[in-house]
């Protein structure tokens, strides 16, 4: 198997899924090996019955075991053998209704764990981890990569078993039939297999091109519905149409070009196999020997056993056998209970055809230690026609040809497949590979209070010293003080504050809340104890209730209520008619913008925090509204509250507000201080309150 | 395809409903290869009659064999001929029937792919907005990947099972009565299996659909939401929320699963327990020299000889049973994935039986040059453009009027109403309000993506239902809140304004847009490569570039949907800068978020529930201490 070979991690993330379903992963393949089995020797059974039966051949295939049945007449050897067949038939079925079983529960199994193994390591992704991935990227990997991996797994112990021991079992019983012809398989199979594989290696160039091509058409499908207010406002339609008919008329040349190699592959398989078949019924058919019409010209070798079944060592036994030839027939002696085989060979004349049969007259004498003769009193002779291909032999040698012929391209078309889901596996490996740059230490600590420091921090989305995202942030808050940020968009503000329950760890320098560097704690002990509300913020599908209790499992609805009082949350709740019981919709799309955005706050005070961090969370919240909030927020006084805004009335009665710049503080201070020595914040706030003055 | 290759499709879950419409549809779209069409039918035929043949050789074969091939070895040797002719015709044949039906595919897909697209740029912008990307592009991608397998293999499988299947009904029938009797039961058996199995899987599978969307839906919010997860420790109970969703998946996947595998092996020994029933049946009934059968002396049989049969005809018929139940197992394979695949089908065509956006307009934007006084059009870029009514040439100027505009979206929920404003060519017009409030309805209006339910709306004087969808628009610049730029280079997304702008127009737009200065400094300039969606360009960015889009095509009219509200103070001024510069001697609609940017509009349009609260410029409103001046004092809400 291909994937085993590889490089990387392989399917070493994989192996640990099968966990718990161990048993039915491996009964599968027992249960389809003895299915296949039984399978394997129906063609048998067949051949003895159409020559035992029918033919009334003296040697047929399985005689051991079915001389051994309690049949008395050839009609009940018929339905014996029949019997057999139906029995067997039967087993098969059991064994693969069972496998059916197995491997669905084993491969769903699998899938199951995998699934959960999955999502919880994306869960335990830090946001840096988080960032490299896009959402809809990680969603993919979750379903359609674990399902593709859950049908790969279930072909794996059904068919990757099946094909190959049903290759094996075929070949095995074609040469125990029948060792010359069986060489047919050596000549067939490269036959097969070295076409197919040029076709493959030609083809996967090919393939490659045309999915490129296909991918190119659909990247420009999605731009075109995602513009389609460009497209109609600029009437492009006619020529988004001409983009898209070449496009499609490439796609059509190339998917030609490529599959049109594999339809070579059909006849290939087809011309070997029957192939095969011409060549087994030429070379078959001239070994065919029937009871019922012999043939002048064909050679029949005969078998005589003889047997002393006295007491007594024989000597100077002879066999009297008009079709021996003459150099066979030298005396020879046997001890009690030993027995000869003289095998011959016997070329049919015309007058044994003529007859319609051969002699088969055979008889022998030997001599007793006292020198009397003893014939067949003592010795036993049985001369049987030996060797030759029957009928039904030469049919079931044609079924196994076929057999393995099938299951060799059965197998080429698996590994076909099984390459295709190599994608699958790469990406599910990506999420396992990647590792965790946050670690949680082993800690009792807890947030005592909400003092926080930063020291000579210096941080880096792409941990490149060269290009720094924050530079040398010094600032210290003290518990219970009300901080404002602001500064334009990609200055830093959002990464500033997220060093504080490090979602980011910082590059160098550190950050201290409570007088302990945020690394010492647990993750969710500095959690629980710093609050954030995220500048993209979400709620859940499920009532507001639900949503809140996000913020702290235990809550009483007086607490809910009351920490949606302070975000000024309550009344706007309690005017819909299921009040804290509404349902909120997949991403809380039953709220709009503003209310969302007090939900998201209530919920980050349930926590009960000892620092709340609102990143840009009242940018839909009126101006009045706001100032509610802040009103209730300031009653908090232990809680440090740092507040990230836009406009500068949202901040302008902090302790003290930061103007962050190129990813530097560029000054803290309080208002008036700021409006007496910062230039930046001064033009800031007069753009933003012109119109005020303007009123 | 190996048994287990379907699953994917099986997960689809939904089946055609009227799968005959369907596939008569689909057929028709082959007639643009009606020739190879038909040479693949008959290959197919053929295919099946060669091969059909093949195993009836075994009959002859076998009787050369009784009698002994070394009595007649030429004769033997003509039969095997005769038997590798057919596999000839049968390996020949069978590569053309999968070659033809390529081609064939490939072009009906195409033609699909094409009739599709094109539907869909003719489709109203309610379409779009009523959709999710992903539902369509599912078109695309799912929906034609299951015609594409329908035409390419499933129905041409179905085609060799059905023929080949006829034939050996036929076959057998001819060649034993009483064997073919023995087939006919296992017929029955089989179709009873089939029904009860396939019944239980496709209900199982169903079951499986829901739950699958369920744990999708799931993982979905919580990938979306991940960061929020994270910030509230809620790690442990998202986990435990998945398991809750994932434990139920598999037991309803375990129990779909194992329907659907166990067709094949119950399909498989079925037939093998038929086939020792004929086999012990066949080998009493058998003569292997002509009057010797088993079951005749004294029996029934002596007296109805016929019913007996030879040695070869019981090896043919061997041949024949197996291949039977090959073919139908094939076919109820088939025939679930048919019925999977005709529903991508009839989504497709349901799609491109939608209406088209109707457009009964019938004025059309010209070029025009004035010589002497009056108009004359022309083909020359004059810079000057006309309506053209009934042969009269009415001067565009940009004058836009609404009257007692009515309009809702779905009918029910009424979003304007009663809306009226006039706006003089050359001047600056702002919609104020909160979200909901319809001031982006409006502009939907205007370039008639929506139309109204009652009042007027005129250009220059001429109803807009009159004029020419395309001629309306091409007189609208658009700059939306949502900026999309389309794969290609700096140059040609700004091009996209004006397909035929040189290079120097281009970068003329981009200098008004205040964009040049930054795309001079791309790494390659205006040959920049813009990866999907502009994603390597900020945000701001990517707006200068839209306002040098709008700006390249030079309409009288211009619409800014104003996107500022996440960009920062530098940011905004450069854009702000470049807007200005765009509505120079133009009639703009501007919808802001900011109040700052649309103080110096001629009129400035309060909207509250889809109705214009207040009108005047902004001296004007603050003056009347109405809404607007609850706005710009920050003593009211805007959401």
């Amino acid at each position: 198997m291909k994937k085993t070979k590889q490089k990387g991690p392989g399917i070493r993330h994989l192996k640990p899924c099968v966990k718990g379903y161990v048993l039915p992963s491996v009964m599968t393949p027992v249960l389809i090996i003895f299915e296949v089995a039984l399978e394997v020797v129906i063609p048998l059974l067949m051949a003895a019955l159409v020559d035992g039966g029918l033919y009334r051949r003296e040697n047929y295939q399985l005689k051991g075991l079915i001389s051994r049945l309690p049949y008395q007449n050839n009609l009940q050897f018929i339905l014996w053998v029949g019997g057999l067949m139906a029995l067997a038939s039967l087993l098969s079925l059991l064994c693969g209704a069972l496998a059916a079983r197995t491997s669905a529960v084993a491969s769903m199994g699998f899938a199951k764990n995998l699934r959960e193994k999955i999502f919880s390591k994306i869960l335990s992704f830090s946001f840096k981890n988080t960032d490299k991935f896009r959402t809809s990227s990680l969603v993919m990997r979750v379903t359609t990569d674990v399902n593709n991996m859950q049908n790969t797994y279930q072909q794996i112990i059904r068919i990757m078993v099946r094909a190959p021991i049903m290759m094996v079992l075929a070949a095995v019983m074609a040469f125990r039939i029948n060792v010359e012809l069986s060489f047919i398989f050596v000549v067939a199979i490269p036959l097969i297999l070295v076409p197919m594989l040029i076709l493959v290696l030609i083809g996967h160039k090919r393939f490659r091109r045309m999915l490129k091509k296909y991918d190119a058409m659909n990247g420009a499908v999605q731009e075109n519905l995602i513009g389609a207010r460009v497209v109609k406002s600029f009437v492009r339609e006619p020529y988004e149409k001409e983009k898209f008919q070449t496009s499609a008329d490439d796609l059509m040349k190339t998917q030609i070009y490529a599959q049109k190699l594999f339809s070579l592959s059909n006849p290939i398989q087809l011309a070997v196999m029957w192939g095969a078949t011409i060549v087994l019924l030429l070379l078959g058919g001239q070994r065919v020997t029937t009871p019922q019409k012999i043939v002048a010209g064909t050679q029949i070798e005969y078998r005589v056993v003889v047997t002393n079944n006295g007491e007594e060592t024989l000597s100077g036994i002879t066999i009297e056998d008009s079709l021996m030839p003459e150099d066979e027939k030298h005396a020879f002696s046997l001890e009690p209970g030993q027995s000869n085989t003289i095998s011959y060979l016997y070329t049919v004349t015309a007058q044994d055809e003529a007859a319609g049969t051969t002699d088969r007259s055979v008889r022998v004498t030997g001599t007793l230690t006292d020198g009397s003769k003893a014939g067949e009193d003592v010795l036993t002779v049985t001369k049987t026609e030996f060797g030759g291909l029957g009928i039904g032999e030469l049919t079931s040698m044609m079924s196994y040809s076929t057999q393995v012929i099938s299951s060799l391209t059965m197998v080429s078309m698996i590994i076909i497949m099984l390459s295709l889901t190599r994608a699958s596996l790469d990406r599910i490996n990506e999420v396992f590979e990647e590792t965790i740059d946050i670690d949680s230490p082993e800690s009792d600590l807890v947030v005592k209070t909400g003092e926080i420091e930063f020291d000579h921090v210096d941080f880096s989305y792409s941990n490149n010293p060269e290009v720094l995202n924050l530079k040398d942030i010094n600032l210290r808050i003290q518990a219970g003080q009300t901080v404002g940020i602001i500064g334009g968009t990609g200055e830093g503000k959002s990464t500033l504050v997220q060093m504080i329950p490090r979602l980011y760890d910082v590059l160098a320098g550190s950050v201290r809340v409570s007088g302990h560097d945020v690394r010492e704690y647990g993750l969710t002990a500095l959690r629980d104890g710093v609050s954030m509300v995220l500048q993209k913020n979400m709620l859940f599908s499920g009532s507001i209730r639900e949503n809140m209790r996000w913020g702290d499992p235990s809550a009483t609805d007086e607490q809910i209520r009351e920490a949606c009082r302070v975000a000024c949350a309550d009344d706007f709740v309690m005017a819909f008619p299921d009040g804290y019981d509404t349902d909120l919709g997949q991403g809380g799309c039953n709220v709009s913008g503003g209310q969302k955005q007090r939900l998201c706050i209530a919920r980050a005070l349930l926590k009960k925090p000892k620092i709340l961090i609102l990143d840009d969370s009242t940018s839909a919240v009126d101006t009045a509204t706001e100032a509610r909030i802040r009103e209730g927020l300031k009653n908090l006084r232990d809680m440090t509250k740092i507040i990230i805004a836009q406009r500068i009335g949202s901040i302008i009665n902090a302790d003290q507000i930061v103007v962050m710049e190129h990813g530097a503080i560029s000054d803290v201070g309080t208002h008036a201080e700021l409006m007496q020595r910062c230039g930046i914040y001064r033009e800031v706030y007069e753009s933003q309150v012109r119109e005020e003055a303007n009123a | 395809m190996p048994p287990g290759g379907s699953l994917n499709s099986k997960m689809g879950g939904k089946r055609a409903e009227k799968p005959l419409k369907t596939i008569l549809r689909l057929f028709r779209y082959y007639k643009n290869c009606t020739g190879l069409l038909i040479v693949a039918v008959l290959s197919i035929l053929l295919y099946s009659a060669a091969t059909t043949a093949t195993y009836y050789m075994m009959d002859p074969l076998v009787k050369a064999l009784e009698d002994g091939v070394n009595a007649d070895m030429a004769k033997y040797i003509a039969l095997l001929i005769a038997m590798a002719a057919l596999y000839l015709i049968g390996a020949v044949t069978n590569y053309l029937l999968n070659r033809l039906m390529l081609s064939c595919s490939a072009r009906v897909l195409c033609a699909v792919r094409k009739e599709m697209f094109n539907k869909m740029q003719q489709l109203p912008i309610s379409f779009f907005d009523g959709h999710t990307h992903g539902e369509l592009m599912s078109y695309y991608t799912n929906d034609t990947d299951a015609i594409r397998e329908l035409l390419h293999h499933s129905i041409t499988q179905m085609l060799i099972s059905v023929t080949s299947l006829i034939a050996y009904i036929g076959m057998m029938f001819y060649l034993s009565i009483p064997l073919f009797l023995i087939v006919v039961v296992m017929g029955i058996c089989i179709f009873y299996v089939v029904r009860l199995v396939g019944g239980r899987s496709r209900k199982n599978f169903v079951k499986q659909q829901r739950v699958v969307a369920a744990v999708n839906g799931y993982v979905e919010e919580m990938m979306e939401g991940q960061k929020v997860v994270k910030v509230f420790n809620h790690e442990s109970a998202a986990q435990r929320g998945f398991k809750t969703h994932n434990d139920e998946l598999c037991r309803v996947a375990t129990n779909a699963n194992t329907y659907a595998n166990i067709m094949g092996p119950l399909m498989n020994n079925i037939s093998h327990i038929f086939y020792a029933i004929t086999c012990t049946v066949g080998v009493l009934l058998a003569t292997p020299v002509p009057g010797e059968a088993f079951l005749m002396e004294g029996t029934w049989f002596a007296d109805h000889q016929e019913l007996l049969v030879q040695g070869g005809v019981l090896i043919a018929f061997l041949q024949y049973i197996r291949q039977f139940a090959n073919r139908i197992s094939q076919i109820s394979q088939q025939f679930n994935s048919i019925l999977l695949a005709l529903a991508g089908a009839e989504r497709i065509f349901a799609l491109i039986d939608m209406p088209a956006e109707v457009d009964e307009g019938t004025v059309t934007l010209v070029r025009v040059e004035e010589t002497g006084g009056t108009l004359k059009e022309t083909d020359r870029r004059t810079g000057h453009w006309a309506w053209k009514r009934d042969g009269a040439l009415i001067p565009l100027r940009g004058e836009v009027d609404f009257t007692d505009v009515d309009f809702s979206y779905d009918g029910k929920k009424q979003v304007l109403t009663d809306v009226s404003l006039y706006a003089h060519p050359g001047q600056k017009i702002a919609f104020v309000g909160s979200t909901g409030a319809g001031k982006t309805t409006i502009t939907n209006l205007i370039n008639r993506f929506y139309d109204i339910s009652d009042g007027t709306i005129t250009y220059d004087g001429i109803p807009i239902r009159e004029i020419k969808k395309s001629s309306l628009r091409s007189s609208l610049g658009m700059v939306l809140q949502d900026t999309h730029l389309f794969s290609g280079t700096v140059m040609d997304n700004i091009r996209y304004g004006r397909l035929d702008a040189t290079d120097e127009e281009c970068i003329e737009a981009a200098k008004i847009a205040n964009a040049d200065f930054f795309i001079s400094h791309l790494p390659e300039g205006y040959e920049t490569q813009l990866v999907a969606d502009g994603a390597n360009l900020s945000q701001g960015q990517r707006q200068l570039i839209a306002i040098a889009r709008a700006a390249v095509s030079d309409p009288p009219v211009l619409i800014l949907d104003e996107a500022t509200s996440s960009i920062d103070t530098r940011t905004e001024k450069l854009i702000e800068r470049g807007m200005d510069a765009l509505m120079k001697g133009r009639t703009v609609f501007v919808i802001a978020h900011r109040l700052s940017t649309v103080r110096n509009s001629d009129c400035i349009m309060v909207l509250e529930n889809g109705r214009i609260i207040e009108r005047g410029d902004h001296n004007a409103l603050l003056a009347q201490r109405g809404k607007y001046y609850e706005l710009c004092t920050g003593t009211s809400e805007l959401s």
